[in-house]
């Protein structure tokens, strides 16, 4: 490989040739960024959804009495005396979540909801379960537990 | 150093030029690949919550009291259960009883699954005798709405009073949009 000047094209020649390389390798990195930052956003909100799930079974579980109950159901006077927030303390570092109950038959009715909601719009994650509990009127009712789980 | 054009000059821009259309098909794959992934949902945590509704469904009191024109009358009081009433009507319908006689009870049935199942989605109960035929004995569908898209089944084994083995099924599946103008004063 003798060197010699008959590839120098000249400055006019060589710039045209500069600006499609660096083109090239800007759309490469700016892809690769972009990418990245999906990734990272797709992998946080399986982790907030995981986080929602895990504390909605908890908090599910912790109501009906866990599994020395015997799959009774658990009645609606023992639910409206547990602290559902002082339950879902342990959640993960970093995060804060919002609880809300509901019956939803044989009629609708609001139980509890806790105060708390993100400041600014962004990822959340969102279980919604249902379970059983006994009325007053000793009827068997369907309730819905809804978590939201945010970072702080 | 002249700056005149000579064909390795040209050929030095046919690389570049080459280069870049290269480039840009792997970054356009790039982000192609990085979008479907993100637009993937992670269903799995559909699961618990279609688990959890046909539990509590089969669990649940009927909430009102049900009158069957059947041998003479039948009266279903509300704390009786879902799961009980749906077992007595699937043992009737394989003895050869028309599902039309349950009428008031499955009006019952689909009234407390509206209540239970979210706005947006809509649902299917089935009953299957596997055993048998893998026709449904018995299927209560949300009116008016038609599923589109993925649907999320949770399933549940039973036995009737004769121990034959059923299978109960809670299809939820995201309804179809309304379509413009189909909504009346």
């Amino acid at each position: 490989m003798k060197a010699d000047d008959r590839g120098v094209a000249g400055f006019f020649e060589d710039l045209p040739v500069l600006m499609f390389i660096l083109a090239g390798v800007a759309s490469l990195v700016l892809a690769g960024a972009i990418s990245s930052r999906t990734a990272g956003e797709a992998r946080r909100q399986t982790e907030l959804d995981e986080a929602a799930c895990s504390l909605a079974e908890r908090l599910v579980s912790e109501i009906c009495g866990g599994p020395d109950s015997g799959g009774r159901a658990p009645s609606l006077a023992s639910i409206a005396g547990t602290n559902l927030q002082a339950l879902a303390i342990q959640i993960e570092p970093g995060c804060t979540c919002s609880i809300s109950l509901a019956c939803l038959h044989p009629e609708y009715e609001w139980l509890y909801g806790s105060t708390g909601t993100p400041d600014e719009p962004g990822s959340c994650g969102y279980a919604d379960l249902f379970f059983d509990a006994i009325g007053e009127s000793g009827l068997v009712m369907v309730l819905e537990l809804k978590v939201l789980v945010w970072e702080i | 150093m002249s700056g005149k054009s000579d064909d390795d000059g040209q050929l030095a821009l046919l690389d570049a030029m080459v280069f870049f259309a290269i480039a840009l098909v792997i970054s356009s794959s790039l982000l192609g690949l990085s979008r479907d992934r993100s637009g993937e949902s992670d269903d799995r945590w559909q699961m618990p919550f279609v688990e959890s509704a046909l539990k509590a469904f089969l669990g649940a009191s009927l909430g009102e009291r049900v009158i069957l024109a059947l041998d003479g009358g039948v009266v279903l009081e509300p704390w009786e259960r879902v799961g009980g009433c749906l077992m007595a009507e699937l043992h009737s319908i394989r003895d050869g009883l028309p599902e039309s006689e349950f009428g008031p009870l499955n009006a019952v049935l689909l009234s407390t699954l509206d209540g239970i199942v979210p706005g947006p989605f809509t649902y299917s109960l089935l009953a299957y005798e596997p055993s048998s035929s893998p026709e449904p004995l018995l299927c209560l569908s949300k009116e008016g709405c038609t599923a589109t898209g993925d649907r999320y089944a949770s399933s549940v084994p039973m036995s009737d009073q004769d121990g034959a083995e059923l299978l109960l099924v809670l299809e939820l599946g995201p309804a179809a949009l309304p379509e413009p103008g189909g909504v009346r004063a």
